[in-house]
């Protein structure tokens, strides 16, 4: 692949199958990445990307917004943030207050071992930044966390990002979720584990000129008007006002639909990319397949959402597993990639290794 | 009588990097009718006859039976070793993600669904999302020969949290926040 031209605004989707990495080109060399996943081979895959194609990330990438710390969103993100010197990072206000730090340092100490962690990866980010004397964007309902002049883009465009996550109510019930995140003294050491309901997912909208493109993280919709998408819908128009790129929130499932997000702040028959989701019974369903194409003709995901093959075991290893009905699958599929490129008012498509058309899955 | 016999094994496994892991203890749960002398029940292939032959090859570690154990002349090779963390339990299984510990993989690039009823009783009180464990799939040997293949699911008995590790993380909270700020 090559690096895209300095006026090419380029939008990266990378899904393996459980995780997602979102990596913008905004123009003349400015790249910014939203969360990071891993494939097969363990590298993360913003990093991977850029690599291949000649961008070195220690100067190139400003900014790094973490959506939140579920292990499906920051794998690696430790190792980007150390890789990208030049790089601001930003995640919800919550994340920085000291109640999430001290139970992160008390999940981590003594906790999982050699096993990774969503908290162990906020952790290495925050040391780094700290390490770095730097400090970190903390993202709350409309705020704008990086611009770039029109005069200092070859595409001659305003470039602006904004997160519009959480909200003030969001935030709180963030907080009070994380207050359970803190063991409690004698309680058995474990490992942090996801959430639910997540009130910590940081929506990002990317604006270059007229071109708008909205990260949906795994914001879902609680039909509480103060919180989820219908509180991102309440907010005042954007730049750009429509989105002609749209990043489905939470992997595509009902929860993180909104009609009026589609009604009132994505253009019609926008891009719509999916990350898929393969643990369990998966996501996206059918259903959601199903309503995501009637929605937009140009659906995409970044896998089939298939199960990787795991390694062959010794002959006896594999007759106790075929005695006990045990099936293993590899946790890391081959990672998908959605590229989307636009110039002049043209969006262009790429999809490799395993990406598709969402119809695909159905 | 009860009808199973439980047997306690210590964990002896130093992994490839010749790191010490940490220490927990194997408890076997079995059937009593199981537990006998004479030929296996469970025919053992030459390749794996060679692979048990091999001893502490770094891919099967004999586990010495504990002093004092319920059952004496018991011994135990693993042929696969996972370490693994629960993320979800339903209604008759839950899922977990692996790391490969026989193979020293450093991720954990697999996942499982394990039954509940593979959870020894003594283990359920410690099934819960986020809870770590060790599976294991070996060779059970007697003093007489007995070869039977088994698979345990262990839960560790991690320690508690303490006031120190609190303390410690309330200390560390304090620098990383004040560097954050002061920046």
């Amino acid at each position: 692949m090559e690096s895209p031209g300095p006026d090419v605004v380029e939008v990266n989707v990378f899904g393996p199958g459980f995780g997602e990495c979102v990596l913008v080109h905004l123009g003349s060399g400015n790249w910014m990445i939203v969360d990071s996943c891993e494939g097969e081979d363990h590298e993360p895959a913003a990093l991977k990307y850029l690599t291949s194609i000649g961008v070195d990330p220690a100067t190139a990438v400003k900014l790094i917004v973490i959506t939140h710390w579920h292990d499906d969103h920051v794998r690696g993100i430790g190792k980007v943030v150390r890789a990208c010197t030049s790089s601001q990072v930003c995640f919800s206000a919550a994340l920085g207050k000291e109640q999430f730090v001290e139970a992160m340092y008390v999940r981590d100490t003594n906790g999982p071992g050699r096993l990774s962690s969503g908290v162990r990866e906020i952790r290495a980010v925050l040391e780094c930044v700290a390490g770095r004397k730097g400090s970190v964007i903390y993202s709350m309902a409309n705020t704008i966390v990086l611009q770039m002049p029109a005069a200092a883009l070859a595409h001659g465009e305003n470039c602006e990002v904004r997160t519009l996550t959480p909200s003030g109510k969001q935030f709180e019930l963030a907080m009070e979720a994380i207050a359970g995140l803190m063991p409690t003294l004698g309680q058995t050491r474990s490992r942090a584990t996801a959430q639910s309901p997540n009130h910590l997912s940081v929506v990002t909208w990317v604006c270059v000129g007229e071109v708008a493109v909205l990260l949906g993280a795994d914001l879902e919709e609680r039909s509480d008007p103060a919180t989820g998408w219908s509180a991102v819908a309440a907010l005042p128009p954007f730049p750009a006002e429509r989105a002609q790129v749209f990043k489905i929130p939470h992997h595509g499932s009902a929860t993180g639909h909104s009609d009026r997000i589609w009604n009132e702040r994505v253009a019609d028959a926008p891009i719509a990319v999916v990350t898929p989701w393969s643990r369990s019974s998966g996501l996206p369903s059918l259903d959601d397949v199903k309503r995501i194409t009637s929605l937009t003709p140009n659906a995409f995901a970044t896998s089939k959402g298939l199960r990787g093959q795991r390694s062959k075991r010794l002959p006896a290893v594999e007759r106790q597993l075929r005695e006990m009905g045990v099936k293993i699958s590899s946790a890391l599929p081959k990672m998908g990639h959605v590229q989307l490129r636009r110039k002049a008012s043209a969006w262009v498509v790429s999809l490799s290794d395993g990406a598709c058309l969402l119809q695909e899955l159905l | 009588m009860p009808n199973t016999q439980t047997q306690s094994l210590n964990d002896f496994f130093d992994d490839a990097r010749g790191e010490r892991l940490e220490r927990f203890q194997l408890t076997v749960v079995q059937p009593r009718h199981l537990v006998h002398d004479g030929v296996g029940d469970t025919p053992v292939s030459d390749d794996e006859r060679a692979i048990l032959g091999l001893g502490d090859s770094g891919r099967v570690r004999m586990m010495p039976r504990s002093q004092g154990s319920a059952t004496s002349g018991l011994s135990f090779a693993a042929l696969q070793e996972w370490e693994g963390f629960v993320l979800r339990i339903g209604q008759d299984a839950f899922l977990a993600r692996l790391r490969d510990v026989t193979f020293d993989g450093d991720h954990e690039d697999e996942e499982v669904e394990l039954p509940l009823s593979d959870v020894s009783d003594s283990d359920r009180d410690l099934l819960r999302e986020g809870a770590l464990f060790r599976w294991v799939i070996g060779y059970q040997k007697s003093r007489a020969g007995t070869t039977r293949r088994l698979s345990q699911v262990v839960f560790r008995r991690l320690p508690a949290w303490t006031r120190a590790d609190f303390a410690v993380a309330k200390a560390k909270t304090k620098e990383l926040v004040g560097l954050l700020t002061a920046s």
